[in-house]
């Protein structure tokens, strides 16, 4: 389903409260089950948020030396379902050099404003001579397997539908990084195990709703797509997609094909989706279950609503802080926290305005 | 050369002309290449198809790529005729500056622009000649039509 937002007054009044400032190229927030919130910052950083402060010493005990040293450096981060019982939180980071690298996973035990026990978990293959298309975002499922999202590395966009490596998928792991024996490919001759779906460009948001996984993927010239995953599945890129490459040539003359799951909603022109999330919080109440999609390129959120007969309606959000937007999540209060992009980024709180 | 023998109508036409046929085959030559990569996956595309597709990208790749061959070709034909006036060669040189000139253009926007290849097309290395040799038959285009032409223009 295609759908192009209206520009008008949004639905809801709210107040935007700056939390911090001055982040360097911050990529995610996530927060743990005690209200605060970690950030992750491009150079190799963790930084902590307590009572809506946040903490001026990054998280001690991460390795030096994880990251490659431009951006991309910790991205995502997902904190366990069992956080109470074993402390532990993943992060997915580039790993490699410049001329060879793809996205590792690592975990570690977080205690007070350190973390222990790193642990490398999973490395995606093949390594890529490019940074861009990279993926790298996380999710728990509802069973305790750990969604990544791979990118198809942009040289490579083909890989997307070669079931023999991680480029252009989502891949599903167990707490200590390997394939559930219930994927999708296990046991099958010429596949990888750890895919879940493939068919994929660069998907820069998930989230999961009553156990099944959604993901917000970057098309080329438009083409970009919010699909909702299913084991197995294949989702076409590239030979089918409803953009063009930024060249405005043809990828493929295909915009379906059988087999090949469409997205439920197509954005074109292209919104540029870095992150997803789903609103179930009370402060909001019109926003009540509905996708909330933060833009780089389009500085604003998208609002998605899927109506119960799959009809999508949608609406534009916080252009007024013209800023491109990395990430957003949805705070245990209710409030809708967003992550400013680049050097300098602000974190933002976003509450309903005083009445 | 002055600058008005050069700006004579029958130059800019032959010069628009070579823009013009390299413009259409490298963009006919980048669909094939694509729709190969297609068919490589296992999805067949009908001729009636692939006729569609390529007249899609006539119309729509050929806004990148008609820049790309007008840059090229007018950096690079001058310097092919200055060349051709001392050692002849006319053809050789023009189609030299149109397939070299390509070359480096693809090396030096790969290189500067945010994406690692602008061009699907030219990540293989037959996908580059192929493009390349285009642009070539657009320098050869120029060298013909201005066969008769003097000023140093023709050898």
């Amino acid at each position: 389903m295609s759908a192009t937002a209206a520009t008008a007054a949004p639905s809801t009044s709210y107040r935007v409260e700056t939390i911090a400032e001055g982040l360097d190229r911050p990529w995610s927030i996530a927060f743990l089950p005690d209200g605060r919130a970690l950030v992750s910052e491009s150079p190799g950083r963790l930084r902590l948020v307590v009572d809506g402060a946040l903490q001026p010493t990054p998280v001690a005990g991460l390795p030096s030396g994880l990251y490659l040293d431009k951006h991309d450096g910790p991205m995502d981060i997902a904190v366990d379902p069992r956080f109470n019982e074993n402390g532990f939180i993943y992060l997915s980071h580039a790993y490699g050099t410049d001329a060879a690298n793809n996205i590792r996973v690592i975990r570690a035990r977080l205690t007070g404003n350190r973390v222990e026990d790193v642990r490398t978990l999973f490395e995606a293959l093949p390594l890529k001579r490019t940074r861009s298309n990279a993926g790298g975002r996380l999710a728990f499922l509802s069973d305790e397997t750990l969604l990544l999202t791979i990118g198809d590395a942009f040289i490579q966009r083909e890989q997307a539908q070669n079931p023999a490596n991680h480029l252009g998928k989502t891949l599903r792991l167990t707490r200590d990084g390997k394939a559930p024996p219930d994927n999708p490919f296990v046991g099958k001759a010429g596949t990888t195990p750890e895919i879940y779906t493939l068919g994929h460009r660069n998907a820069q948001g998930i989230t999961v709703v009553d156990g099944v996984a959604w993901i917000s993927e970057h098309g080329a010239r438009g083409g970009d797509e919010l699909n909702r995953l299913k084991s197995g599945a294949n989702y076409g890129w590239p030979l089918v997609t409803q953009g063009v490459d930024y060249t405005w040539a043809r990828v493929s003359p295909f915009t379906g094909l059988p087999g090949m799951e469409p997205p439920v909603v197509n954005w074109t022109p292209s919104i540029a989706p870095a992150g997803l999330m789903h609103y179930t919080g009370t402060m909001f109440p019109a926003w009540r279950g509905d996708f909330l999609v933060p833009m780089l390129a389009g500085k604003r959120v998208q609002r998605v609503r899927i109506g119960a007969d799959g009809a999508v309606s949608q609406e534009v959000l916080f252009a007024d802080l013209d800023a491109r937007i990395r990430d957003m999540r949805q705070a245990p209060d209710g409030a809708l926290w967003l992550l400013t992009a680049g050097r300098g980024a602000r974190l933002l709180r976003v509450v309903p305005a005083a009445p | 050369m002055p600058l008005k023998s050069v700006f004579r109508p029958p130059i800019v036409g032959a010069f628009l002309a070579a823009a013009a046929v390299a413009t259409v085959l490298a963009t006919v030559v980048q669909t094939q290449f694509n729709l190969a990569q297609i068919t490589a996956m296992g999805v067949d595309v009908p001729v009636a198809l692939r006729l569609r597709t390529t007249g899609q990208d006539l119309l729509g790749f050929s806004r990148t790529m008609a820049p790309i061959a007008l840059c090229i070709l007018l950096l690079a034909l001058p310097v092919a005729t200055w060349i051709a006036r001392r050692h002849g060669h006319r053809y050789l040189w023009c189609s030299l500056a149109g397939g070299l000139g390509f070359y480096a253009a693809i090396a030096a926007v790969d290189a500067l622009a945010p994406m690692p290849t602008l061009i699907a097309a030219t990540r293989g290395s037959l996908g580059m000649l192929s493009m390349a040799l285009a642009m070539a038959v657009g320098g050869a285009v120029f060298a013909f039509a201005t066969r008769r032409l003097g000023n140093g223009v023709a050898s």
